[in-house]
């Protein structure tokens, strides 16, 4: 999500917390979780540049998150995302992998 | 679904009631734009929409019907009081975007001369782009007095005169607004957005008026031909956006579910009587009135750029509003249903309010004509001025269209414009453009709306609104 906003990898974390939550199932999570990482930008001007997900069922994500503060003069915003939506969303396992299709509302 | 449409006639068709739809879909367009329509979800959305509880009449779409989340962009909906729902899709992310028209006594060829320079003093001194912030910082305390006072607390601030307030939907506040419902996030990302006009679509457009379509009307409104004309969009910035994105979660929860089936979860939704209902009707009430707080504030920041940019003063100047209409909210309001006088919540997203002559909420200067519905087109073509029209009171709930509305996805136009330097090509039409992003320019492109002039027709037609005049742009400002 962060490559479709905003282009090239910043140099340096400067800060590092946890973040954990809750849906009522998988699409739910994913919308919710990566609604969060959208606040994070919105809200707090902050580019999530790594993830450690710590823990992870089918209603909670427990990570870890790095983080840098953006910066206008080192950061170029491709593109605004509005929303997180739930349309035609998928989070499935296939052959022993999970992939997740997600649309965006620009 | 598979949906089925109906023609009633050259402007209107019919979504027929099936399955679980409680009321049939109607939808205001005409042949050529109801293909683009069938191209996308949109129409699914509209039967959708219809099987909502305590909806009345008509599941209703606009001729600038457009995909959106749950609720198609060009939607309107009402809901009984009792029966009825709130949907925070209904209204959209942007609570009360929206836009208002100033007039000025400036002729447009007076000015073209000094066209580049005033684009480029307007693009310095309105903050725009993606998270902009501006030079207003409000304390916690201000910032709340915004959310109940509205456009009036700008006005107390020097930004403006009460004049603005009469000129200005529901006088520029909303009733009901309860910042005790407000989370530490909606108070933290409204704190330092007011006074800026955002990205995306928003935008600050200077414009001749070029065809006088009624000319009592545009009399009465104080429009004449070659005059300049000034269009403000934006809306309610991050406040707003954080309001709909926690309602949407609240209602999504499964202890929030309601009793009925919903046949998309992005059509969340609560009764208008529960608790989450409730609250979200008082913090959507806050959130338009910091969209009103802040379009006033920018009308006052390009009223200042203009006097310094062409070196004009305020008796030359003469720049007044016109009007202030929102085009993403949900209103309790007074309508007749098979003869009987019902109060009702309307959902519009993506289309505004019309009312004709003589309605009672209407200011005095304009109940002889009819409110003025402002129409923005995509910033290569036309912007026009509509007035309301007993039509709308007839048909859909006293509504009109909004703009042009998308015809093309932001990435399909970016592919589309590949190669393409657009602020030449509008330049070389003599439209000067600042914009914020990279990739605005070609997002907003002119052809990725439908064509305004046919969105505009239809509803003239239909009789919701009548045109009063056609604006043609000079030069515009996005984020």
């Amino acid at each position: 999500m962060m490559y479709v906003m905003i282009k090239g990898k910043p140099a340096k974390s400067t800060k590092i917390f946890n973040l954990s939550v809750e849906g009522y199932d998988l699409p739910d999570l994913m919308v919710r979780w990566l609604g969060e990482i959208l606040y994070l930008f919105e809200g707090e001007h902050k580019l999530v540049t790594g993830v450690d997900v710590n823990a992870v069922s089918h209603s909670r994500v427990d990570a870890t998150l790095e983080t840098v503060s953006f910066n206008a003069n080192l950061h170029e915003i491709l593109c605004e995302i509005k929303a997180v939506t739930f349309h035609q969303i998928e989070v499935v396992k296939k052959d022993n992998r999970w992939e997740a299709r997600i649309i965006f509302d620009l | 679904m598979d949906i089925k449409i109906e023609k009633i006639d050259e402007h209107r068709w019919l979504i027929p009631k099936t399955g679980p739809m409680r009321v049939p879909g109607l939808i205001f367009s005409n042949t050529e734009l109801i293909n683009a329509v069938r191209e996308d979800q949109s129409l699914t959305q509209v039967a959708n929409v219809a099987t909502l509880p305590g909806i009345v009449d008509h599941a209703l779409a606009m001729p600038d019907i457009h995909w959106g989340y749950g609720f198609p962009i060009g939607g309107v909906a009402a809901f009984d009081l009792d029966e009825g729902i709130i949907s925070p899709g209904g209204v959209g992310y942007d609570i009360n975007c929206g836009c208002r028209l100033m007039t000025t006594l400036l002729q447009a060829e007076d000015i073209r001369p000094l066209m580049k320079d005033l684009v480029i003093a307007l693009f310095k001194n309105i903050p725009s782009g993606v998270g902009s912030t501006g030079a207003i910082r409000l304390s916690k305390r201000d910032e709340i007095k915004v959310a109940v006072q509205g456009a009036a607390w700008a006005v107390k601030k020097g930004f403006g005169t009460t004049e603005d307030l009469e000129r200005t939907e529901d006088h520029g506040v909303m009733v009901g607004a309860d910042p005790s419902v407000l989370s530490d996030r909606v108070i933290k990302r409204g704190k330092n957005q007011l006074g800026t006009l955002g990205s995306g679509n928003h935008f600050i457009e200077v414009q001749v008026v070029d065809q006088i379509c009624d000319s009592k009307k545009a009399q009465a409104y104080g429009l004449f031909e070659g005059q300049v004309t000034v269009f403000v969009h934006s809306g309610s910035r991050g406040f707003g956006h954080q309001v709909c994105d926690e309602f949407l979660k609240e209602m999504s929860k499964p202890s929030q579910k309601v009793s009925f089936k919903l046949p998309d979860r992005q059509l969340a939704c609560a009764h208008l009587k529960s608790d989450p209902g409730r609250r979200y009707l008082s913090a959507m009430a806050c959130a338009a009135n910091y969209a009103w707080a802040n379009r006033q504030i920018l009308m006052h920041f390009v009223k200042e750029t203009f006097l310094k940019s062409l070196s004009v003063n305020p008796r030359e100047l003469g720049m007044k509003l016109l009007y202030d209409v929102c085009h993403n909210i949900a209103k309790k309001e007074q309508h007749t249903v098979d003869g009987t006088n019902v109060v009702l919540c309307v959902h519009r997203k993506g289309a505004t309010r019309a009312l004709p002559p003589g309605h009672p909420l209407l200011p005095e200067i304009y109940r002889g004509v009819g409110q003025p519905v402002l129409i923005p087109g995509d910033m290569g073509t036309h912007s026009f001025v509509l007035s309301g029209a007993k039509g709308a009171m007839i048909q859909s709930f006293g509504s009109s269209c909004h703009g042009a509305g998308r015809v093309l996805s932001r990435s399909k136009a970016v592919k589309m414009a590949k190669g393409r330097a657009i602020h030449r090509e509008l330049e070389d039409k003599g439209i000067f453009v600042q914009s914020r992003g990279k990739r605005t320019l070609k997002e907003e492109m002119p052809e990725a709306y439908k064509d305004v002039s046919q969105v505009v027709e239809v509803v003239h037609e239909a009789g919701l609104a009548r045109k009063v005049v056609r604006l043609r742009p000079l030069c515009v400002i996005k984020g």
